[in-house]
């Protein structure tokens, strides 16, 4: 079965090279015959990589462990959804579910390219090429069917840290960010290839787009998630190179759906779109660099020491990708001029520009700081780390402001600020300072949550204040009822109502982070038995204990030793909630603690405790974390889908108007 | 990467309309001072919060050399197994590091790590204090890969 799987992989290589080959032919001589050709072969790859796919998931359900990968992620002991997502718990598994997702995302493109003339061709061409890159890596370095010389008895199992929820779906959906960005990349360097640069190619890469950013920013934040439910450590963020190479796609990404907006409706900032849309997908791969290349040197993950085979390709290909991209755009120079100039910077081609702007000065901060340590280490030979603060305080302000830029950029009309923008903006604005001295009568003395909430106050108000304008002149011309009014604007502008819904996601993503790192409170105190502790109005008793082992035989990663504890939690008096924070000792790993956390969340605030240890009598040591708010940023992520959802979604009407 | 931003945004703005040259200069002088801020903003962003958070590793013979200081320094080496001193119901967790050079005795209030044992490789985060003692607040361990187990 395994060997089918190889030779599967072995002819998506020869298929997708003959598909970007023909398409390519097939554009320049214009060849209706060879192109459909090319275009049979991108269809044909997502059957042959769906066979490999299903080789690969049958062989991790039927629990081959004669095969290295099947051995490596699953034991009998794994539940069948875990099976299931070991598909992706490995680096040759991920690359499969990544080249999946492109032939997918390519064979539902080539409907839409036939629609483009020249470009379509070109944008074939360019993704049928990109899945022969990723082929070529499964079959020289990363073959997920690659067979052992005896088959064990027993697999070795998956990663106690990855039996999570979160990692059930995080890498999927991170990885349709990654191959989706794999499509605007296509449309840009077919735009450039073709010579039809004109603003057509942005239009009709906007569903794509906003499918890769959601999925991009979705992927990050269970991330997050998953770091904060099952790491243990009290936070969801440390600004570790793992988790900054996907944040840095991401900003590229945003700064690339607003500078689009740009071109699909002024006609500005052409040059900037290709370098975006080009950069994104360059950068989706350095992530894979910094993961998985050796790249990085990293204080407390020691990912791989050195540089990897896989490395060498990956820059190769990112020179490749680059140095095409450039090349096409100083060739297209003179055809990709603008249509109009900014008149007034105070506009919303203004504010636009700066939101780009401060988009990619985050992403380069984030950059700078997540190589630093590396440079100075091949540069100056010195070792140096560089902590969460220099990120924190480096893009804080930029995020500060990107965040007011919401509140002012719906307001301000194209071209200039007029008296009806005005008019907006001022009450909104005293609202934001309102908010910041009602904070203060309060209580609040510190600078953050003062700024943040005086913004998100004034970003909410704007946004409301615009719908209320909206719903009332609607309402002025057609009579309408006030909930009908709203409903039919809702309906009718998804567009610009879906980003004032992510705008507002964007809002409470910021309280919560504002909270979390503001007002986090901790404690750390060993308790015996029936001893009790308080903390920030709750008062945790320590009820009990026990220790118990789990799936003993056959041992594998996912046989453990439970140290179990409970604790009831009340508040005035009455008991709210009883929390079982737990350690696991899984002695066949060679890490073989694993903390599992106990949390108590409400809108208001998390109750977080983590088992510290637990010695034979009894005696244990809580970490108990308080974190405000931060309940808020898991909604956030939430309205975020909610919003590109609304913003997406297909309208007749509207499709017939942009033809 | 950001001057190439604003050269890029300033090419094409300029190059629209060829015939109103006033214009077309004043836009790419506008844009060229505004990119010139951003940049120094960013710049000025970077440089003055890089120094702050970056702390440069010493090695033990190094920290021994330098004598006790108030300085925050990070130390990483090896934790020798037989001296760890663990009192569960203080919180207070007493240990040597070692490296090649030589060995100080380490003290941390706080959470004994999951990972720690003998061997395990620490950084240590704090003040060399005057009595020779490493007196840490920050106490992290080298793990191996989150992903793969080697």
């Amino acid at each position: 079965m395994s060997q089918i799987g190889y030779g599967v992989l072995l002819l998506c290589l020869c298929v997708s090279v003959y598909g970007a080959v023909a398409s390519f032919i097939g554009a320049r001589r214009g060849s209706r015959r060879v192109l459909r050709s090319g275009t049979n072969a991108l269809r044909v790859m997502v059957d042959l990589v769906s066979a490999a796919v299903a080789i690969l998931l049958y062989l991790l359900l039927t629990r081959d462990f004669g095969v290295a990968y099947v051995y490596q992620y699953t034991s009998t002991h794994l539940p069948f959804i875990y099976t299931v997502s070991a598909f992706w718990a490995g680096e040759a598994g991920s690359w499969l579910l990544w080249l999946w997702f492109l032939t997918i995302l390519a064979a539902i493109a080539v409907r839409q390219s036939e629609r483009l003339g020249k470009i379509g061709p070109y944008i074939l061409a360019t993704l049928a090429a990109n899945q022969a890159f990723f082929t070529l890596v499964l079959i020289l370095i990363a073959n997920p069917f690659e067979t052992m010389a005896s088959t064990p008895m027993e697999g070795v199992g998956m990663l106690p840290l990855l039996e999570n929820p979160g990692m059930v779906i995080h890498p999927p959906i991170l990885f349709l960010g990654y191959a989706g960005y794999s499509i605007p990349l296509a449309f840009a360097l077919a735009a450039l290839m073709s010579g039809e640069v004109s603003s057509d190619w942005v239009k009709a890469v906007r569903p794509w787009n906003l499918l890769a950013w959601i999925s991009l920013g979705l992927g990050i934040i269970i991330g997050a998630w998953w770091s904060y439910v099952e790491l243990g450590w009290g936070g969801y963020w440390a600004w570790d190179p793992v988790e900054n190479a996907s944040l840095i796609p991401w900003l590229i990404g945003t700064a690339f759906v607003h500078s689009a907006m740009m071109e699909e409706r002024r006609g500005m900032h052409r040059v900037w779109n290709l370098v975006l849309a080009i950069l994104a997908f360059v950068l989706c791969l350095f992530a894979t660099l910094v993961t998985r290349g050796g790249i990085i040197v990293s204080d407390l993950h020691g990912f791989a020491r050195s540089l990897q085979p896989i490395a060498y390709l990956l820059m190769s290909f990112m020179a490749l990708i680059l140095g095409v991209g450039s090349f096409l755009i100083w060739r297209r120079r003179h055809r990709l001029t603008s249509e109009r100039q900014m008149e007034n910077p105070i506009s919303r081609e203004g504010s636009f520009l700066l939101t780009n702007v401060l988009l990619c000065g985050m992403a380069l901060i984030v950059v700078v700081g997540t190589i630093y340590p590396t440079f100075a280490q091949t540069v100056r030979g010195i070792q140096i780390s560089l902590d969460a603060s220099f990120f924190d305080r480096a893009t804080g302000p930029l995020a500060l402001a990107l965040i007011c830029l919401m509140g002012i950029c719906p307001v301000i009309a194209w071209r200039r600020l007029t008296g009806d923008g005005l008019r907006l903006l001022l009450p909104a604005a005293l609202g934001g300072i309102l908010s910041a001295g009602l904070l203060l009568v309060l209580g609040v003395r510190e600078a953050l949550p003062l700024v943040s909430g005086a913004i998100s106050a004034f970003v909410v108000l704007s946004l409301l204040s615009i719908l209320v304008r909206d719903v009332r002149s609607r309402r002025r011309s057609t009579g309408e009822s006030y909930v009908r009014a709203t409903l039919t604007m809702l309906s009718r502008a998804r567009r610009r109502y879906g980003a004032y819904v992510v705008h507002l996601g964007i809002v409470f993503i910021a309280i919560g982070v504002t909270g979390s790192r503001t007002y986090k409170s901790e404690q750390l105190i060993a308790l015996n038995p029936d001893e009790s502790t308080t903390i920030e109005g709750y008062e945790l008793r320590y009820r009990d204990y026990s220790v118990q082992t789990l799936n003993p035989e056959p041992e594998t990663y996912q046989s453990k030793v439970r140290f179990s504890t409970t604790l009831d939690v009340y508040v005035d008096d009455s008991r709210v909630a009883t929390l079982t924070p737990q350690k696991n000792y899984h002695y066949a790993l060679e890490n073989p603690w694993v903390t599992e956390v106990a949390i108590r969340s409400t809108l208001k605030e998390d109750l977080y405790v983590i088992l510290a240890s637990l010695e034979d009598d009894g005696l244990a040591a809580f970490q108990i974390v308080i974190n405000p708010l931060i309940t808020w940023i898991w909604i956030g992520g939430g309205v975020l889908l909610l919003g590109t959802a609304i913003a997406a979604w297909p309208s007749g009407r509207r499709r017939a108007e942009e033809r | 990467m950001l001057s190439d931003l604003a050269d890029c945004m300033g090419d094409s703005v300029s190059t629209s309309r060829p015939s109103t040259n006033g214009l077309m200069t004043g836009g790419r002088l506008k844009f060229f001072i505004g990119g010139a801020i951003i940049f120094v903003v960013l710049a000025w962003l970077i440089v003055t919060n890089i120094g702050g958070a970056s702390a440069q590793y010493l090695s033990v013979e190094e920290l021994l050399a330098q004598g006790p200081s108030d300085q925050m320094v990070r130390v990483s080496g090896l934790v020798s197994g037989e001296t760890i001193d663990w009192d569960p119901q203080r919180l207070v967790l007493r240990f040597e590091m070692a490296d090649e050079s030589g060995s100080i005795p380490v003290m941390y209030e706080g959470v004994r790590p999951d990972m720690f044992r003998d061997g395990a490789q620490v950084v240590v985060e704090g003040k060399h204090s005057s009595d020779g003692v490493f007196e840490a607040n920050n106490l992290l361990l080298k793990c191996p890969s989150k992903y793969v187990e080697e």
